[in-house]
């Protein structure tokens, strides 16, 4: 039975794609196990929970994994993760103006300038938080070709800044976590990273700009 | 035909690349935070120090680019008045040397890397401290001696050199480092020096060293550690 409205305002509008979702979601899962492991190989203390090859190899493992997933997800739709890229690069005026609420307006996006697919926040954390990761393969990588090849290890330059970025991710990643389970007026997006769906009403409050390109393409 | 409705022209947004710039920054930092902790490890070093005490993992990241790790708390205090460092085992000659005896040990001094298989590196350490044929002549090892065990007084820390690890010409048994007796993080009053190997065959607060027939697993071998640690040539750390 057709219904009036339905085309137009369904309750849910469709934020990310399964690609997206899948990006996500192997990030999450491949750094978590980084983590862990990591911690097996900084800590003394949890060295005895995992011993060292069995943790060094899954944190290799998992790096591998990251990069080989996001390479094939890139290469099979190029159009899905270059749009996060395309979407973090960038701020425009409101994403600037949306900024000048200073940290209040993480939490608290009522009265902030209407937003886009992303908010000013979360491209900043974004583009930060990939040269993280980058800051974190690059280091990493030094250390790993460093067991064999000494010198390459320049001291112990390679590892501070390995401990210091996985530092400030984390920091970061509290904040997200913060953000996408406890915070009432962002936990809602956690729907979209999961079903790839978000509440219309919601998104049109905090991605109002987002909401209306899609509207207006009949979405 | 229906023409389709007007649209207003959106006007095209402004894109000020600030992603990207955070993006780049922050490699741009990573980049030249290698190379400052790499060059200054004393400075910025003691820096870290004090933030990761503030966070409460005091002692991990001291100054001039070593990190101390223990696996007891509090690590052991060395009084000179009742250390005694005891020699035994498979030997015709077994000691109990006080740390006044240790001293009058003739000592020699090296200049040194040392690697920890975490992955950071110390480089050009001088140590000065007694060598392994001095300890040898001292005891008499049995020609069935093969193997020496070295007791930390951090209980339960323990490991093992075969005797002709011990034997290699950089191999001693350290009281100073870099000009000074050795400081309570890096294991005093005796630390065993094997430039070879990664630290963790290193024992550091050493009390007693034992010759044996059979091997045992050291401490981080019984963790899955490899009992021969070979700078540069274990992929498998």
């Amino acid at each position: 039975m057709p219904s009036t409205e339905a085309g137009r305002e369904a309750a849910r509008i469709r934020r990310f794609t399964p690609v997206q979702i899948a990006a996500h979601l192997l990030l999450a899962v491949t750094f978590l196990a980084m983590l862990w492991t990591g911690a097996c190989l900084y800590f003394p203390g949890l060295a005895e929970v995992m011993g060292r090859p069995l943790a060094k190899s899954v944190h290799l493992w998992s790096s591998g994994a990251l990069v080989l997933g996001l390479t094939v997800m890139a290469v099979a739709r190029p159009r899905d993760l270059g749009r996060v890229v395309r979407e973090a690069e960038s701020l425009d005026r409101a994403d600037v103006d949306w900024l000048r609420g200073g940290p209040r307006r993480v939490v608290d996006h009522r009265g902030a300038p209407e937003q886009g697919w992303l908010n000013a926040g979360q491209k900043l954390a974004t583009a930060i938080m990939l040269g993280l990761l980058v800051v974190l393969y690059g280091t990493g990588l030094v250390m790993w070709l460093g067991a064999g090849i000494t010198w390459l290890r320049i001291g112990s330059g390679a590892v501070d800044v390995h401990d210091l970025a996985t530092l400030l991710f984390v920091l970061l990643l509290l904040g997200h976590l913060y953000l996408a389970l406890l915070n009432r007026a962002t936990r809602p997006a956690l729907r979209g990273i999961v079903t790839g769906d978000v509440d219309r009403e919601w998104a049109r409050a905090n991605h109002g700009r987002w909401v209306r390109e899609m509207e207006d393409q009949g979405r | 035909m229906a023409t389709p409705p007007e649209r207003p022209t959106p006007t095209p947004r402004e894109r000020i690349p600030i992603g990207r710039a955070a993006f780049l920054g922050t490699i741009a930092l990573g980049a030249v935070g290698v190379a400052a902790f790499s060059r200054l490890g004393g400075g910025v070093g003691g820096l870290i120090s004090d933030a990761s005490s503030a966070v409460g993992v005091d002692g991990i990241v001291p100054s001039s680019g070593w990190r101390i790790y223990n696996v007891q708390d509090p690590m052991p205090t060395f009084d000179p008045a009742s250390y005694e460092l005891v020699v035994d085992g498979a030997v015709a000659n077994p000691v109990r040397l006080s740390w006044t005896d240790v001293q009058a040990t003739p000592m020699e001094e090296q200049v040194c890397d040392f690697h920890c298989v975490t992955g950071w590196s110390v480089y050009d350490v001088t140590f000065r401290g007694i060598r392994p044929q001095t300890l040898i002549d001292l005891v008499q090892p049995k020609p069935t001696a093969k193997h020496v065990n070295f007791q930390s007084l951090e209980e339960p820390y323990f490991d093992q050199l075969t005797l002709e690890q011990f034997l290699l010409p950089d191999v001693m048994l350290a009281t100073e480092m870099d000009g000074k007796p050795l400081t309570r993080p890096h294991g005093s009053p005796m630390r065993l020096v094997i430039p070879q190997m990664y630290g963790y065959k290193g024992v550091k607060w050493v009390g007693h060293i034992t010759f044996e027939e059979e091997p045992t697993l050291g401490y981080w071998e019984t963790r899955g550690y490899a009992a021969d640690a070979w700078v540069g040539t274990d992929a498998q750390y």
